[in-house]
Formats: structure tokens, sequence, C-alpha cells
């Protein structure tokens, strides 16, 4: 695992702009940088990426598993009561899901660590399914890269043959897509998400989530009162179930994407110390504890995580009890969960982090994220990779 | 590999390059012009059943069917209205409906049904509506789409359809309100000012 520096395709933005990539730019900083990129070896990706993300989300599944099962555990993982049947039935049902990205600290020699689970909204599919893959291409085209190089990156591949499948699941249904407002990554991995579903030949329609309406009959509804049947949001579960609207999920008849027993136990930190529980000592695991359990736990360093948050806000580094360092946010009310410290590795004064993409519960690449910081937040940067023997 | 074998760039492109799109807006022209060719298929509209039964005598019971078959069709997909003057405004005659929790709404009236023979060799049939204000002299789908033209003598209509027609349409509802999802990710992100950056992660 190598961070390679090379030449900026000349005319990328002007490429951005015709393929509606437009958030390479955030808050005035790069985002998409391809001033380098990232240089794996075939069994860095299949043994120590691709094998163990695998694994991972099939532990992760025995956690639903056993989570749903339990009035205790939906405790702990912060569900309203009111939910906790409707998602054991969802996961009884074997609901499909969509897509996930697993966090990974990975340096290309040791175990990759989880650092979490983005199970229900992740973002920056576009540009790992897509826009990396085309920077392979044309700079292998322009003889900027060996013809022998190879990537991660069978994204679009496998969410147009998962919605396939899908569609076949639900025939003759209209999907529905949505996202917030003025919110220009988030809609661009909508629109990804439509393509790839229009590419299966399914019929989709796309509404804003903060115009979703409640139509006669515990129904959604979309601008021209249509009922919506099938939803895919890009939204978080642990909102939805905490706004007016939420009874209105109780409708069996609507089918989400992802679905509730993903949204609500997946991507809930409350995760990460359940795996610890289930799978001690797993070498793709760091040890990970509820509140109440700090007691018992030898002396040290800590990660101070919110149950949920989103883009590395609200995260805290402790040694003995004192913060080194800490980003702010806006989560937390719902408490913590405590992760055994465990720092991105460094190349050339970037700390990185690598993104590991699932489609359903098959590997499906990796997108690799720099930050000057040690917690990886909204304005890291985007870079390419390859695969070279 | 570990990539994708191929990805169609044309899919991909959402401003299309300046020559291609000189291209599509020709062939785009050339599709307008032929589109009356493709796969439409013949399909009668009938202002009742008893037009359709003189139209067609020996299959008395088809008319039945299908006319029953229009005015389920309709109580699901037509569009529904919150006031009856709103929908007056389009369809003329309206009919009002009451739900569960004292709420009501109204849809326009069924204006005939339509009656067509696909490929197969089945007979389906779909809602038709008539037209008023700005809509006027009209024959109208479920989803607004204009089959044919109308006038109050007109009994039986041919019309040249595509046969999505006959497609189940969604089934449309009155929304009783909005905006009932959403509040979190306000709340959030009125914390930090502006934010553009979205609630993925």
């Amino acid at each position: 695992m190598l961070r390679m520096p090379i030449r900026q395709r000349r005319d990328w933005r002007a490429q951005a702009e015709q393929y509606g990539f437009k958030f390479h730019t955030m808050y005035g900083e790069a985002y998409w940088d391809e001033s380098a990129y990232y240089q794996f070896t075939l069994d860095q990706i299949e043994q120590g990426i691709e094998a163990p993300t695998a694994e991972i989300h099939q532990m992760c599944l025995a956690v639903v598993d056993k989570v749903v099962r339990s009035e205790e555990l939906m405790q702990r993982f912060q569900i309203p009561q009111p939910f906790w049947d409707r998602i054991a039935q969802s996961w009884q049902d074997k609901e499909p899901s969509l897509y996930s990205r697993l966090d990974l600290a990975y340096d290309g020699v040791n175990p990759a660590k989880l650092y979490e689970n983005n199970a229900d909204t992740p973002t920056s599919l576009y540009e790992s399914g897509f826009w990396q893959w085309l920077w392979l291409e044309q700079q292998v085209d322009r003889g900027a890269l060996p013809r022998s190089s190879d990537q991660f990156t069978s994204l679009q591949e496998k969410l147009i043959q998962r919605f396939a499948a899908l569609k076949s699941r639900y025939p003759g249904q209209v999907l529905h897509l949505s996202c917030c407002k003025d919110t220009e990554e988030d809609f661009g991995t909508v629109t990804y998400l439509q393509d790839c579903a229009e590419a299966a030949g399914i019929e989709t329609r796309f509404v804003y989530i903060e115009d979703i309406g409640h139509g006669e009959g515990e129904w959604l509804t979309d601008l021209d009162n249509q009922v919506i049947t099938w939803l895919f949001k890009l939204y978080p579960w642990e909102f939805m179930l905490r706004e007016q609207y939420a009874g209105l999920t109780l409708n069996t008849g609507v089918n989400f994407l992802e679905p509730i027993w993903k949204g609500s136990v997946l991507s809930n930190k409350a995760l990460l110390p359940m795996l610890w529980k289930l799978f001690p000592g797993h070498p793709n695991l760091l040890p990970a504890f509820f509140e109440d359990e700090l007691d018992n736990v030898a002396s040290m360093p800590l990660v101070k995580k919110p149950f949920f948050s989103r883009e590395g806000a609200n995260i805290c580094i402790l040694q003995d009890g004192t913060a080194i360092e800490q980003s702010d946010g806006p989560y937390g009310e719902e408490g913590f969960i405590y992760q055994a410290y465990y720092p991105l590795p460094k190349f050339g004064g970037n700390y990185t982090l690598i993104g590991s993409w699932l489609v359903d519960d098959e590997p499906a690449g990796i997108s690799v994220r720099e930050d000057s910081g040690l917690i990886t937040q909204d304005l890291s940067r985007c870079l390419p990779h390859t695969i070279l023997n | 590999m570990k990539r994708s074998k191929q990805i169609d760039l044309n899919l991909m492109r959402k401003r299309p390059l300046l020559s291609i799109s000189k291209l599509a807006a020709a062939i785009g022209g050339a599709i307008a012009l032929t589109g009356c060719g493709g796969n439409e298929t013949d399909a009668k509209i009938y202002a009742s059943i008893q037009d359709c039964k003189a139209d067609i005598p020996s299959e008395a019971e088809v008319c039945e069917a299908a006319y029953e078959q229009a005015l389920a069709e309709s109580e699901r997909a037509s569009p529904k209205y919150r006031s009856a003057n709103d929908c007056a405004a389009e369809f003329g005659t309206c009919e009002v409906r009451h739900g569960s929790n004292g709420n009501s709404w109204f849809m326009p009236a069924l204006g005939g049904f339509m009656l067509g023979q696909m490929l197969d060799g089945r007979r389906h049939s779909a809602p038709v509506y008539t037209g008023y204000g700005n809509l006027y002299g009209g024959y109208y789908g479920a989803d607004g789409s204009r089959y044919g033209d109308f006038s109050r003598n007109t009994r039986v209509k041919s019309v040249k359809v595509d046969p999505k027609a006959f497609k189940p349409k969604p089934r449309v509802v009155r929304t009783i309100s909005r905006g009932g999802f959403g509040s979190k990710a306000a709340a959030k992100s009125s914390w930090g000012g502006s934010r553009s950056s979205g609630w993925g992660g």
C-alpha cells in the first residue's frame, strides 16, 4: 500500500461538469483529489480488505439476529419501543438490503480494524463506484498508468445486478428515491442510485424528504399524491423514528431501502460493543464497551462516540480520561459508546481511512479518504486507488 | 478483474457533449414525427355500458366486466382533490368520498371507460374522464394522459393509444399533511450554520 503522486487529468473539472459530479469541491476546499493515488497489491485487496469485509458483515448480521430477539438489547440500542415488533418482523421477513460502507483502519500490513458500519445512509458512492473508475480508465488510456492496473470498484455493476434482483421481488413497483433539500452531495448519491435502478429497468420517481406527505389510509405520498410503496431514503432511520410521520413507517405495504432492521441496528454505534461481546479478540475488531462497562476495562486510550452520529461529529479521543482530540457536533443526546483507540495509518502527513463497500452481502470495492486530522470528517479528501502486482 | 467490466458512459453523462446534443435534437425530432406509428393499439371509449353493448351486442358481459374494472381502477388511481371546486375546475362533475377519520375528498366522476385488445388477445379496460375548463373537449386517463377528443354527442369513440394506457396506474390518495419528515435534520443543521453536504456519512 503506497501513496503515489501522479499528474492530474487536465480536463477533469470539465468532465466533472459534463457527468454532473458537482460536489468535487465543498466549503471551498478540494474534496476530489487526484494529485495522488494509493497503490495496493492484489493480496492486500483480497486478503487484507475484501475477505475481512465479508466476514465483518456476517458478524454484524449475527448481532442483528441477537438484538431483535431481546427487548433489553433493543432498549440498549435506543430504539423507540413502538417499533420493536416491526424491526423484528422486518428481520424475520429478510427484508432486502441494498448497500453499506464499512470504515476500516488499514495500513497494508496489519489486520484491518473496523471503525464503524455505515449501513443506513452511506455517501461517497458516486465517486467510489463511477468517478474513480473513470479516472483509472483514462489514466491507463493516456499512458500515465500501466495497462495491467486494476481497481477494486465493482460497485456500479453490482448495484445494477442488485436492483435487477429487487425488481423481480417487487414486480411492477415504482421506486421512489428521496433525500433532504439543499444537499448537493446527498442529491448526487441519490441520482446515481436512480441511474443504477433505471439501468436495471425499474421505474423511478424522486421526492424530497421534506415534501413527503401523509395520505389517507396511513400511506406516504409524493407531491402528486401518489402512494409510495417502495422508498429509497438517504435519511437516517433514527431520525425517521423520532419524527411526526414515524407511525406511518409501520405500514407494512411500504418497502424501505435500507430496511428498518438494518438502519436501526447496524447503523448504530451500539453495534461495536455488541460485536466485541460476540466475537471477542477477533483480529478485525477493536475492543468496544458501553458506558456502564467501563469500570471493568483495563486502562487504555479510548475513543468516545455517540450512538448516532455522522461525518465524524462529536468524536472524542481520551487518554487516561482526558480528551487529546475532539470534534464538535450536534449528536450525543442518546448516549455514547467507547472504542479502543487505534490511530489511522499516516501516509505523507495524511491520515488515511478505507471505506469498504458492500452491495447486499458482497464486497464491492473501496474508497480512500484522507484527512489532515486523526478524525475523518466531512472536509476530508477522496483519492483514487489502483491494484498493481 | 476487480472493477466493473464496463460502464455506459452515455448513461452517466448528465450534460451531453455539444455535438451529441445536436444529434440528439435531430433524432428527437424524428422520433416525435414517427411517434404515432410505433406500438400503439386500437381501443374504443364508451360513454356507458349501454353504448358498449350496442356496439358489441354479442359481448355484453365483456362490457359489464370492463365497466366494473374501470370503476375500481378509478377509485384507486383517479386524481384526488381537497376541495370540490378544484376538482370541478378540471373535470366538471365530481364525487365526494369520506375517509376513516372524518376527512373527505373529491374525485372526478367516471366519464366512460376504454376497452382495448392487447397483443396477448386479452381485453383490457381503463377509466376515462371528460375534461372541463382548460381540459374541455378531451378524454383523459387517471394519470392525465389525453386519449382523444370528446363532444357532448360522443357515445363511442375509436382511439389509438399506447398499450401502457391499460397498465394499472400508481395509487393516488388524498394527502392530509406534508412535512412530517425532516425536522431532526433541520434541527441538527441549525447547529452548525448552513450545511451543504447532507445526512449521509
